[in-house]
């Protein structure tokens, strides 16, 4: 690579890489291994840095290299198996609304246990706010498949919630 | 105005992202790795180019398991190149299938033959815009909405997403529903049986005569939940038969080939293991595990020759080639990924073994016997990039690939011996890539 194409990759990672850091973690749930699947994008977006030529398309080619790559740890048991021990601070909103927040991080809970496809569905659209057009170029599906898995997700995670809040309610009862 | 139930969720994502501390540049460390990538690849290209070792027997691999049968063993012309694997895959689970007792192949060792040289250059570049356009595909494929056989065609409903051509029909699925892809049996001279919702992709016999595939149990959201059921239809007699596979994910199942009334199949379990080669018989009670504990990506038509994945890592993957009847490796490689063989097992068709978010850029025919690279198909310069999706061999000597370009989709047709490649469908519009339309074109699921 050239130095001025390098130079455009590494402004690229100091501008994106934190966005795509979230995103990671919002996929793997570990910090450490966020940071991993956010390094093996960016230098396989590295190799195919030559290949980007619209700058626009370039956070969405990582994004789906992101998916795809973590698709295939999940597909490896030994990956799966690891933990990260690394404490992350409180998200700020705790202390605005304890309960609301108790309920969103239930939530949080749920969508760690949604298949790969699905989890990373909700959060291209619902963290990352993309279209179905969007999430169905990155997840290299259909549009209708987005919906379906979107669809199948939100059903289980309404479904999984209330059964929560009613064996709650009957534990106090 | 939306749904609360939809904010709340943004907002739980939002918490738990906002809680992700600021970290050092990332930039040395992946240009690093790329690098890394990039010397790896050298060095096993240098490797493959000049060591004369001996091949070790890939891990996993359980040799004293394998029975002759009598037949020749496949005898490479040279010894093949050798590398090393980066990390071992865990050991297949098999508990749950009967071992076979020995392998039933009477085919004859056709790869062990001297077949004719390849002539002309091994790497071939490919412009998808500036190839001259020769006779359609020999095998029924899908272009445009209609599925054109043999001196037959069919118009199907558009967003078909496989094509399974039989001896009188094709087998073909629309666009994932809510709990599976619909599935229709279309008559060549007409009519069409709908035949519900499957959770795996139709796959035929090369010779028509059989087509597979996978249905399961889904619940109200249309989560597969199992269990996984393979289906065998006989097109001849019209009869299908089915296998229970517990703790089979139905969608990951992979039909490796589909030979007179059998299926050589692998496929993930819900625990995440894999499930290594099988075999399951039509009328069988059960499916019986391949001698070898094959972690399989291809095996050939004849059952001869199969693509082992040996070791895997985050940058790719190598695959020992083994010679089913003896249990001996072929050779192995670092270089490429297995995607299929032709059908006497006599060529493989190899994409790179790493391949990025959008798909291999190049694509090679390698020699089954001793993994020799017979072409090497790229792009033809830096600005015009090829993408090489899906491949099927339409005879011994000529190989179907679906390339995209530039937002388009062509169908090529490379001929091993002459090194020569045309279009069999012109580049059109659409591809999987880009956005915009998707591919006009999809090949059959042949094995």
């Amino acid at each position: 690579m050239n130095p001025d194409a390098e130079a455009r990759f590494c402004e690229f990672v100091a501008a994106r890489q934190q966005a795509l850091l979230r995103t990671a973690y919002l996929l793997t749930s570990e910090l450490h291994s966020a940071e991993d699947l956010v390094q093996i994008s960016l230098a396989k977006a590295y190799l195919a840095w030559d290949r980007l030529r619209d700058p626009q398309a370039v956070e969405a080619y990582v994004r789906k290299i992101m998916v795809n790559e973590h698709t295939s740890w999940w597909r490896r048991a030994w990956r799966r198996n690891e933990r990260s021990t690394d404490e992350l601070p409180e998200p700020p909103s705790v202390k605005d609304d304890p309960a609301a927040f108790e309920r969103r991080d239930e939530m949080w809970e749920l969508v760690q246990t949604l298949p790969p496809k699905q989890r990373a569905a909700v959060v291209l659209r619902y963290y990352e706010d993309m279209s179905e057009a969007e999430t169905a170029r990155v997840l290299g599906c259909s549009i209708g498949t987005v919906k379906s898995q979107t669809h199948r997700a939100l059903g289980a995670l309404r479904q999984r919630l209330a059964e929560q809040g009613q064996s709650a309610k009957g534990g106090a009862a | 105005m939306n749904d609360p139930f939809d904010d709340e969720l943004r907002r739980s994502l939002h918490d738990q992202a906002d809680r992700i501390p600021r970290r050092p540049d990332f930039s040395a460390g992946a240009i690093s790795r790329a690098r890394g990538i990039r010397r790896r690849r050298q060095v096993a290209g240098v490797v493959a180019a000049t060591a004369l070792v001996a091949i070790a027997v890939p891990i996993g691999l359980r040799l004293g398991d394998m029975v002759s049968n009598g037949q020749d063993p496949i005898t490479p012309p040279t010894t093949g190149p050798t590398s090393v694997p980066t990390e071992t895959l865990p050991t297949p689970a098999t508990e749950t299938v009967a071992t076979q007792t020995a392998p039933t192949d009477t085919s004859p060792p056709s790869p062990s033959e001297d077949p004719p040289q390849p002539s002309g250059p091994v790497d071939v570049t490919l412009d998808l815009a500036e190839l001259s356009e020769g006779a359609a595909p020999a095998i029924p494929y899908l272009d445009n909405g209609t599925v054109v056989g043999d001196g037959w065609s069919v118009d199907v409903p558009s967003g078909v997403t496989a094509v399974a051509p039989v001896t009188d029909g094709v087998y073909v699925t629309g666009e994932w529903e809510d709990n599976g892809w619909p599935l229709t049996r279309y008559a060549a001279d007409g009519g069409s049986d709908d035949l519900g919702v499957v959770q795996g992709i139709p796959v035929a016999s090369a010779d028509g005569r059989w087509v597979t595939y996978v249905t399961s149990e889904t619940d109200e959201f249309g989560n597969d939940v199992g269990p996984a059921t393979l289906v065998l239809v006989d097109e001849e007699s019209g009869e299908s038969t089915s296998v229970e596979l517990p703790g089979a994910v139905a969608s990951e199942l992979s039909v490796h080939t589909v030979v007179d009334g059998t299926v050589y199949f692998t496929y993930d379990r819900r625990n995440g293991e894999f499930a290594v080669l099988q075999t399951w018989t039509a009328g069988d009670a059960s499916p019986e595990l391949v001698p070898g504990s094959f972690h399989a990506s291809a095996v050939s038509a004849d059952t001869r020759v199969v693509a082992h994945i040996t070791s895997i890592d985050d940058f790719g993957a190598s695959t020992a080639v083994i010679d089913r009847v003896t249990g001996e490796p072929l050779w192995e490689t670092s270089d490429f990924h297995i995607y299929g063989f032709s059908p006497d097992g006599r060529y493989a068709w190899a994409g790179p073994a790493y391949v990025d978010g959008a798909g291999p850029l190049s694509a090679a025919i390698l020699d089954a016997r001793d993994g020799d690279v017979i072409r090497e198909y790229t792009s033809p310069s830096n600005r015009i990039f090829v993408t090489f999706m899906d491949a099927v061999f339409e005879d011994g000597d000529s190989v179907l690939v679906r390339a995209e370009q530039d937002g388009g989709t062509a169908v090529v047709r490379c001929e091993v011996m002459s090194g020569e490649c045309e279009a069999a469908a012109p580049l059109a519009d659409g591809s999987a890539i880009d956005a915009g339309p998707p591919p006009p074109y999809l090949l059959p699921e042949i094995r």
